[in-house]
């Protein structure tokens, strides 16, 4: 006890000496100086302790506002969400070509509308009906685009609407053309097709008897590839 | 209560402000200032109202540019920081610099510097409000800073050091302008000593804002840190070189001194500052094209020989570099009209470098996006909202001098103090005892289990003293 | 103050200082309430409200634990086709501006030629797709030899220069090692902005908000930190076409993400940095990038 209080005289004893270092008109100012800054200091620390929420709570919290990112709606789905309805779609997508492509990919965010219940104005919010402008962001050739993904050039390509003839959900083409024509009197096959837009229809088309000579020169007939690899789509619309 | 009868003819209560009595009675107080704007010469009336029109101009400026009106800078993600920013770096280093170049004065006590002492301090305190009010501006958020900064504070970031050297700064300053017209000589020493330290650790800290930026190579460097604190130096013995040709020529108080000694002194330092400031510009800009890494490379290129070289060759090297060194060096133009014009030239030149320095490192793009790559360069022009907020910054500067060369007493003070360093030595003193006396409590000591009372020294030599347990000596 | 006598209304005592004095109080007060209001509108301007009250929207994965998440992100350049879904998604799913100027994430073509100069082009920031070709200076005359599409996006570095330099500490980074950005505390100084080597951040201008609805503020790719705690993949992942964009937990061992990176060299943009970035690149990627 007495060490303790010697020390305490010792620091009273310190500060006297110190206060009389400065000059006694100047004390005034040294100590409003000081017990300013003790003030604000002690007004800052009392205001994050206990002033109102806006200072106290902003020490920063990190927990709190990740929680508010976590909370945040999202805007798109995803393919399960989808697939609890739209079952018959899903299952052709995730066969064909176009299988590991998500929904929302071509049809746009539908998150709202997977989480609606059946028959609220949500749910009844139409998806996106893919435009031939979807299928073209991928399926023009682009410089830097790999090969893997099949590329057509619109104008040589048989006819610009893509859905007139493809599944999108598959990507196959399951029909041919709606143009139906006869094949008697008219110019050469390549005048109307161009040589790679036929060629690349007739891959999945079966050869017919022709009485052209242009075709007759390289395709005998009967000599064309057979509808045998993807089943029997082709063959509904018969002949041309 | 007395202020209710105050009249013209009775001052009533007044105030003491910077070493003037100043009516407190807002009637009297404008009455005086009336009557005295009718006595100024005709000359000083135009100077002050275009300075008032230009301090008008910007705080329309900064009513537009209040959050959220930030979209009038021109700034983009690719270039976010603009000309704002390049006027806090040019206020806050040249604020430095006046510091740095009066310490030689007030700190060091070479004679011929002390005609510096005042006049530096109210340019100081005045280009540091500029370069606050300016940064202020820039931030889209100001007020979160001042509570972000204190109760949330992040010392790995060099910005955040840098506000808190450049506000301890602020309040070095405001001690010192107080102290030099209220004659406490021993608080100005002290005050003047910290600020010459806080001088050089401030701009050093600005440079490492952006020396730290791996992401900018043209910036990225510990020598972005000397540079600035150069940069600083020169700006601001420029700044003084200006202000003291005016006092010299106007006559103001003391001017037989400061034409004696202050403006050949400037005139030194200016030229040491203009052959530092060019080496450190030349290692840069050689250091850039050696550099391996493509962005210091482009960036460098885009200064010496792209967007920005007319700037470059015209205003930072010939008129920033060479025409100062060439009067300062030749003989018949060591006059006070020459070191006007090798300030001002060092002057802009220095500005024109921090320009130069901001819209370079950033004028190489990081990124790709929205096709920005193919521009080559980042575009970046300055809003006019841009230019009126810093113009106008300026012209509170000159406003705020011309009110402080008009209304106080700028002579430089009879009484100086050396560097006492007494009151240091003391705390280092007691705090070494205290550090000792708790080691003391702490350490077993060698053949006594209990602390002795009676204060007898320990047997070992490397043991501390017992005088915490006798009286002090 | 006690010296002024209680406030009388009579007009036959003009000379009498109370009335004088209340006329100026009354004016010294009205001058004060003005004052205040002025500075209350200003301050309405500049003062943050911090809300940190979360959203009572329950997440569809209630037991999410952020810190057993070791999420990755890989990019495989070599399947990128440039159609630019991801972004467009990107802008849809997080509220980004639609400016091309401000992107979380973007898609660069780089065309390489015959002497090894890459030109790189990112149109709109690739948000319609690409044109048939370069659209960069110079690349029209180049002979190019090679081109392939990179996209970009924040990659999350485990020694970030942005959460370094904020000088309030406003952005951060989670358990999981996704860095966020708290746009109450954000001051739009844009210091994060400048030090990203990626150019992965942008100020939100005044004209549009944050997911969290405020303005001014740096913003920059989460991760989609709302749908991977949910369970879900990133907006830009869920709808890549091509399986370009891949993402996982590292730490699951059943994860898919282990077979693109056990088949591939897997390097990472700017290493020179050394920032550690955890998105992982697969396929050509050239320093320049």
């Amino acid at each position: 006890m007495t060490r303790a209080r010697a020390r305490a005289r010792l620091l009273r004893m310190r500060a006297r000496r110190v206060w009389k270092r400065i000059r006694p008109r100047s004390r005034r100012s040294v100590a409003v100086l000081a017990v300013l800054a003790g003030g604000i200091a002690l007004a800052l620390l009392g205001a994050a302790r206990l002033g109102p929420p806006i200072i106290a709570e902003y020490a920063f919290r990190p927990e709190a506002n990740a929680a508010t990112w976590r909370s945040q709606v999202p805007t798109y789905g995803d393919v399960a969400m989808c697939a609890r309805c739209h079952e018959a779609q899903y299952a052709r997508l995730t066969t064909a070509t176009h299988a590991g492509i998500g929904c929302e990919s071509c049809h746009g965010p539908l998150g709202q509308h997977a989480l609606a219940s059946p028959g609220t104005p949500e749910a009844e919010v139409a998806a996106a009906v893919p435009t031939d402008q979807v299928c073209a962001s991928c399926h023009v050739p682009v410089t830097g685009r790999p090969a893997f993904v099949r590329q057509i050039v619109p104008p040589k390509h048989y006819v610009a609407a893509c859905l007139a003839c493809h599944d999108p959900h598959t990507g196959i083409s399951n029909r041919p053309p709606v143009v139906e024509h006869t094949l008697d009197n008219l110019p050469p096959c390549i005048t109307c097709h161009g040589a790679e837009g036929f060629k690349a229809r007739n891959q999945r088309h079966p050869v017919v008897d022709s009485d052209d000579p242009t075709c007759l020169a390289c395709h005998l007939p009967g000599r064309g590839p057979l509808p045998t690899e993807s089943g029997p789509p082709d063959q509904r619309t018969g002949s041309r | 209560m007395t202020t209710a009868e105050g009249s013209i003819a009775r001052p009533g209560r007044t105030a003491t402000l910077l070493g003037r009595e100043v009516p407190l009675d807002p009637r009297v107080l404008l009455a005086a200032a009336v009557a005295d704007v009718r006595s100024m010469p005709r000359s000083l009336k135009v100077w002050l109202a275009v300075l008032l029109l230009l301090m008008g101009i910007a705080a329309i400026a900064a009513l537009i540019a209040l959050p959220p009106g930030w979209e009038v800078f021109g700034t983009s993600p690719s270039v976010e920081w603009g000309l704002l920013i390049v006027g806090y770096v040019c206020f806050a280093i040249t604020t430095s610099g006046l510091c740095l170049a009066s310490s030689l004065g007030t700190v060091f006590g070479v004679d011929r510097f002390r005609p510096l002492e005042k006049r530096h301090a109210i340019l100081a305190v005045l280009c540091l409000t500029s370069a606050f009010g300016i940064i202020a501006l820039d931030l889209h958020w100001p007020v979160r800073l001042l509570f972000g900064a204190i109760l949330s504070p992040s010392p790995s970031s060099p910005m955040w050091w840098m506000g808190v050297f450049y506000g301890g700064y602020l309040c070095l300053l405001l001690v010192e302008v107080w102290s030099m017209f209220s004659d406490h000589p021993r608080v100005h020493q002290w005050a003047c000593t910290l600020a010459a330290c806080m001088a050089v650790l401030a701009p050093a800290t600005l440079g490492a804002v952006f020396g730290v930026l791996t992401a900018r190579p043209f910036w990225h460097g510990p020598l972005s840190a000397v540079w600035m604190v150069a940069s600083a130096f020169l700006a601001g013995v420029a700044l003084l070189g200006i202000v003291f040709y005016g006092v010299v020529r106007l006559r103001r108080s003391g001017f037989e001194r400061a034409g004696r000694l202050a403006i050949p002194a400037l005139r030194l330092l200016l030229g040491l500052g203009t052959i530092v400031v060019g080496v450190l510009l030349a290692r840069h800009m050689l250091a850039g094209l050696d550099g391996d890494e493509p962005g210091v490379r482009a960036a460098t290129r885009s200064v010496l020989e792209g967007p920005l070289a007319p700037q470059f060759w015209a205003l930072r090297v010939g008129f920033g570099l060479a025409l100062p060194l060439l009067l300062i060096l030749l003989p018949w133009t060591r006059t006070p009209a020459g070191l006007l014009v090798a300030s001002v030239g060092a002057l802009t030149g220095v500005l024109v470098d921090r320009w130069l320095f901001v819209a370079a490192g950033q004028i190489a793009p990081v990124t790709a996006s929205a096709g920005v790559v193919s521009e080559g360069y980042a575009p970046y022009s300055p809003s006019p909202v841009e230019i009126a907020i810093v113009v106008g910054a300026g012209a509170f500067v000159a406003f705020g001098y011309t009110l402080a060369e008009r209304y106080l007493d700028l002579r430089e003070s009879d009484v100086h103090f050396g560097v006492n360093l007494a009151p240091l030595s003391d705390v280092v003193r007691w705090t070494g005892m205290a550090a000792r006396a708790e080691l003391a409590s702490h350490l077993p000591r060698p053949g006594r289990p209990a602390p002795a009372a009676d204060g007898a020294p320990p047997a070992a030599g490397h043991a501390p003293p017992a005088s915490e347990d006798g009286s002090p000596p | 103050m006690n010296a002024i006598p209680a406030p009388v209304e009579r007009d036959d005592v003009p000379a009498a200082p109370s009335p004088r004095v209340n006329r100026r109080r009354f004016l010294g007060f009205s001058l004060t309430v003005l004052a205040g209001v002025a500075g209350a509108a200003i301050l309405d301007r500049l003062v943050p409200v911090y809300d940190d009250e979360v959203d009572a929207a329950a997440p569809l994965v209630p037991a999410y634990d952020a810190a057993s998440k070791t999420w990755t992100f890989v990019v495989d350049t070599s399947r990128c086709i440039g159609c630019g879904l991801c972004v467009s998604a990107c802008k849809e799913e997080n509220h980004v501006p639609d400016e091309p100027q401000y992107n979380r994430t973007w898609v660069e073509r780089h065309a390489v030629s015959e002497q090894g100069t890459v030109y790189v082009d990112a149109p709109a920031a690739g948000i319609d797709g690409f044109p048939p070709t370069s659209t960069a200076p110079g690349a029209d005359d180049a002979a190019i030899v090679s081109a392939y599409f990179v996209p970009r996006l924040c990659m999350q570095c485990e020694v970030s220069p942005c959460t370094t330099v904020c000088p309030v500490g406003a952005t951060y980074r989670t358990p999981e090692g996704v860095i966020l950005v708290d746009a109450d505390r954000c001051i739009g100084c844009g210091y994060c902005i400048t030090a990203c080597p990626y150019g992965a951040r942008y100020i939100v201008p005044a004209a549009e908000t944050t997911p969290q609805g405020v303005a001014g503020v740096a913003d920059k790719c989460t991760w989609c930190y709302h749908r991977i705690s949910k369970g879900r993949q990133p907006a830009c992942v869920e709808v890549c076409p091509v399986g370009a964009r891949r993402f996982g937990d590292l730490g699951d061992p059943a994860d898919p993400i282990h077979e693109v990176l056990d088949a591939d060299a897997v390097e990472v943009l700017h290493p020179e940095y050394g920032t550690r970035p955890r998105v992982l690149y697969v396929g050509p990627v050239t320093a320049e990038a």
